[in-house]
C-alpha cells in the first residue's frame, strides 16, 4: 500500500477504534474477544482499504464488517490469533452504582442467540433504525422486528422474573440517553 | 406488541448505554503490520494460483508445499555473522509524535540514547537553575535516575535498562568528569586507572561499555605508555599537554580547536566488560594515529571509531570539515585486531564513524568533488558501502535502518529515519517546530517503530525530548 493510503487508513482507524471496540464489546460481552474481533475487522479493512475508502459510507461499511465477523465468529481461528500488543493494560476496577447489575445484564445478553443479540445491540445500544439493521444483517425489516421480540424474550428469560422485579422499582425502565455509536 | 417490545428493550438495555469497555489492547501499529502481511500473503497466493494454472495439476502439489514453507518475508539477513537468517520487520511508513514526560520545572530536555527493543530511552532534563538530571523513560514512563552526575554528553542504555554515561560529579562547577554505569538500580563508577574519563559512548546487550579515558595507567596492546599520574592531577600532565579537566566530555576537538594536530593526546579506548567492569580492556591504537576516538560497540564486541593523523592530512583538502582532514574509519574485531574501513571508488579518503549495530556501521565519507562529507552505511559482512539521504547519522538498528537528521530549506534540523527504500522525516507536534541547531541525537529501535529525539517549542531555541511511534 502506498504511504499516503496507509496514512489515510491509520487516521481512519484511529478515529473509529474506540467506537468499534464498544460495539464489539457489547456484542461479545468480553473485552478480549472484542479486541480480537476489532483486530480481525481492521486487518481485513487494511487489505480492502483502497476499495472501502471509495464507498459512500465507509463507517457503515466497517460496522457491517465487524458485525458479520461477529456472526461468523466460529469460523475464526481464535487459537492461532496474533497478540498485537506487547503489554496488557491494567484492567479497570468496576466502580460506582449499578456495576453489579450491569455485569448481570451483560452476562445475560452474552447468552442471547447471536443474531438476536446483534439486533438488540444495534437497535437499542447503537441506536440504528430498523431498516439500517436489516440492511446490515442482510435480512428484511420484518425479520429484524421479530428477532427483536425473540431476543428480548430470551433476555428476560435469562435474567429471571426475580431480577427484573428487583430492577423495576429502581427505575431501570426510566428513560436513559443512549450513547451514539 | 412490537411497540411495547421496543420500549421495554430500550429501557432494559439502556443500563448498558454508558457501560465503558476496558482499555483496548488493540495497537494500530500492529494492525498495519498484520494488514501488510495479509496483503502480501494474498498477492503470493494470487501469484501461485496463476502458476498452478500454468503448470497444470501435476505440478500443483509441490508448488503448494513450497508456498506453505515459504518464508513470509522476502529479504533476510544473517545475524551477528552467523548463518541463521531472520525475518525483517516491515518498514514503517508513518510516525506520530509524542512529547515525553519530564520532571517538574524542566526547561530543556533531550534524548541521548535508546535500547534496541525501543522500550527504553535515556536523556537529560535541566531546570531554570541549570541543574541537570539523568532521566530514563520505560515505555514512555519517566524515571529520574538517582545518579550524582551532571551535564553528561553521552548516555547509552541497553534492553536490560542498564545505563552508562559520562558527565561530571555534581556540583558541575567543581566536579571532575566521571565514567559511570547504573545497573540494577545501583550507581557505580567505572574504573579508569587514574585517568580522566573523556567519553562513554556505547553499551551492548552483554552490558559491555565503551569509552575513552585520557591518561592514567590503563595499558593495552599498542596503547601509549604514560607515566603514572598523581591522583587528582590533570590528565596529560605527564607529557606536558595540559588538558582542561572541566571541558565538556567528548568535546576534545572543540577544546583543541586552533591547536595543531600531532600532539600526543594520550587517549585510551577502553571496554568495561559487562560481566566484570574492573577487567578493563584497552584497545590497540593504530600506528601513527594522533587522535583516536571510539563511537560504538556491537553485541559481539566489535568496536568502531576513527583516527585522525597529521601525516594523512592533505593541504587544502576537506575545507568544509578540516578537523576530519586525515580521518579514517576503524573497526576493532572482537579479537582486538583493527582495520580501516574502505570508501566507495571516487570518494574519501576521509571517513568519520558514528555507530554500529549487527554488523552495520554508519558514518560519513568525503565527497572530494563537491566537498563535504556524505552520510553512508557500511555492511561489515559484505563490505558494501552505500550513501544515505540523511545529512548526519547518529544510530543504526539491527536491519541497517538509520536514524539521523535532515536539514530543510530554512536550515532547520528534522529528525528522520532512512530505511532501505524510503526516508521518513519525523512529523511535528502542535506547538513545536524543527530544531534550529545541530547536532541532535536520533535513536531508532530494532523494529523501526520507536524513534527518540528532540523538537523545539515554537519561538524557543530549547530542545524538548520527544518520541515517535511509527507504523
Amino acid at each position: 500500500m502506498q504511504a499516503e493510503l496507509e496514512q489515510e487508513y491509520v487516521e481512519f482507524v484511529t478515529a473509529r477504534l474506540a467506537r468499534m471496540q464498544r460495539i464489539a464489546y457489547l456484542l461479545c460481552g468480553d473485552a478480549h474477544r472484542a479486541d480480537d474481533l476489532v483486530q480481525q475487522t481492521f486487518t481485513t479493512l487494511y487489505v480492502q482499504w483502497r476499495r472501502v475508502r471509495a464507498v459512500e459510507y465507509p463507517d457503515a461499511y466497517v460496522r457491517t464488517m465487524l458485525v458479520r465477523a461477529f456472526l461468523s465468529e466460529k469460523r475464526l481461528a481464535w487459537s492461532s490469533r496474533v497478540d498485537l500488543t506487547d503489554s496488557v493494560p491494567e484492567r479497570i476496577t468496576p466502580e460506582g452504582p449499578g456495576v453489579e447489575d450491569r455485569a448481570v445484564l451483560r452476562d445475560a445478553l452474552s447468552r442471547v442467540p447471536k443474531r438476536q443479540r446483534a439486533v438488540l445491540v444495534l437497535r437499542f445500544l447503537c441506536d440504528l433504525p430498523v431498516d439500517e439493521v436489516a440492511e446490515l444483517l442482510g435480512c428484511s425489516p420484518g425479520t429484524v422486528k421479530s428477532q427483536t421480540s425473540h431476543g428480548l424474550a430470551a433476555l428476560r428469560r435469562l435474567l429471571g422474573a426475580e431480577t427484573l422485579a428487583a430492577w423495576d422499582p429502581r427505575g431501570v425502565k426510566g428513560g436513559r440517553v443512549v450513547a451514539p455509536v | 406488541m412490537r411497540q411495547y417490545d421496543d420500549e421495554s428493550a430500550r429501557s432494559l438495555l439502556g443500563m448498558l448505554a454508558d457501560d465503558t469497555p476496558p482499555p483496548s489492547r488493540v495497537d494500530i501499529g500492529a494492525l498495519v503490520l498484520n494488514g501488510r502481511r495479509r496483503a502480501r500473503r494474498r498477492r503470493l497466493v494470487a501469484a501461485t494460483t496463476t502458476a498452478l494454472v500454468t503448470l497444470g495439476a501435476v505440478a500443483a502439489v509441490p508448488v503448494v508445499v513450497d508456498l506453505a514453507n515459504r518464508p513470509e518475508q522476502q529479504r533476510s539477513v544473517a545475524t551477528g555473522g552467523a548463518a541463521q537468517p531472520e525475518d525483517i520487520p516491515l518498514e514503517p511508513a508513518s510516525c506520530t509524535a509524542r512529547e515525553l514526560p519530564l520532571p517538574d520545572m524542566t526547561v530543556r530536555s533531550e534524548v541521548l540514547g535508546g535500547d534496541p527493543t525501543g522500550r527504553f530511552l535515556v536523556g537529560t532534563a535541566s531546570d531554570k537553575r541549570g541543574q541537570s538530571f539523568v532521566v530514563r523513560w520505560d515505555r514512555g514512563q519517566l524515571t529520574t535516575l538517582k545518579v550524582p552526575v551532571e551535564r553528561p554528553t553521552h548516555l547509552v542504555v541497553n534492553s536490560r535498562g542498564d545505563v552508562a554515561g559520562d558527565g561530571y560529579v555534581a556540583p558541575a562547577e567543581k566536579g571532575r568528569s566521571i565514567a559511570w554505569a547504573y545497573r540494577d538500580d545501583t550507581f557505580e563508577n567505572l574504573p579508569t586507572g587514574g585517568g580522566l574519563p573523556f567519553a562513554v559512548v556505547g553499551i551492548n546487550e552483554r552490558g559491555d561499555i565503551l569509552g575513552t579515558v585520557q591518561g592514567g595507567t590503563l595499558v593495552g596492546p599498542g596503547a601509549p605508555v604514560a607515566s603514572p599520574m598523581e591522583p587528582g592531577a590533570p590528565a596529560g600532565a605527564a607529557s606536558g599537554d595540559v588538558m582542561n579537566p572541566y571541558a565538556a566530555p567528548g568535546d576534545l576537538l572543540a577544546a583543541k580547536r586552533g591547536q595543531v594536530l600531532g600532539r600526543n593526546y594520550d587517549l585510551r579506548q577502553v571496554v568495561w566488560p559487562g560481566e566484570n567492569p574492573d577487567a578493563v580492556r584497552v584497545l590497540a591504537a593504530p600506528p601513527n594515529a594522533d587522535l583516536v576516538t571510539v563511537a560504538g560497540i556491537d553485541d559481539d564486541g566489535t568496536v568502531v571509531g576513527r583516527s585522525v593523523s597529521k601525516a594523512l592530512a592533505r593541504v587544502g583538502a576537506n575545507a568544509k570539515d578540516p578537523l576530519l582532514n586525515g580521518a579514517r574509519g576503524l573497526v576493532w574485531a572482537p579479537d582486538g585486531s583493527v582495520r580501516e574501513l574502505a570508501t566507495p571508488p571516487g570518494y574519501g579518503p576521509d571517513v568519520s564513524i558514528e555507530s554500529i549495530r549487527n554488523g552495520w556501521v554508519i558514518g560519513s565519507y568525503l565527497n572530494p568533488t563537491e566537498g563535504g562529507m556524505v552520510a553512508g552505511r557500511w555492511n561489515l559482512r559484505t563490505g558494501e558501502v552505500r550513501p544515505l539521504s540523511l545529512k548526519f547519522v547518529t544510530s543504526v538498528n539491527r536491519y541497517g535502518w538509520v536514524g539521523g537528521y535532515v536539514v530543510d530549506g530554512s536550515g532547520r534540523v528534522a529528525p528522520a529515519l532512512a530505511t532501505d527504500s524510503r526516508l521518513l522525516v519525523m512529523p511535528l507536534a502542535d506547538g513545536f517546530d524543527r530544531n534550529t541547531d545541530a547536532p541532535i541525537t536520533v535513536v531508532i529501535s530494532d523494529n523501526g517503530q520507536q524513534i527518540g529525539s528532540v523538537l523545539h517549542h515554537v519561538g524557543s531555541d530549547l530542545p524538548v525530548a520527544f518520541r515517535w511511534s511509527c507504523v
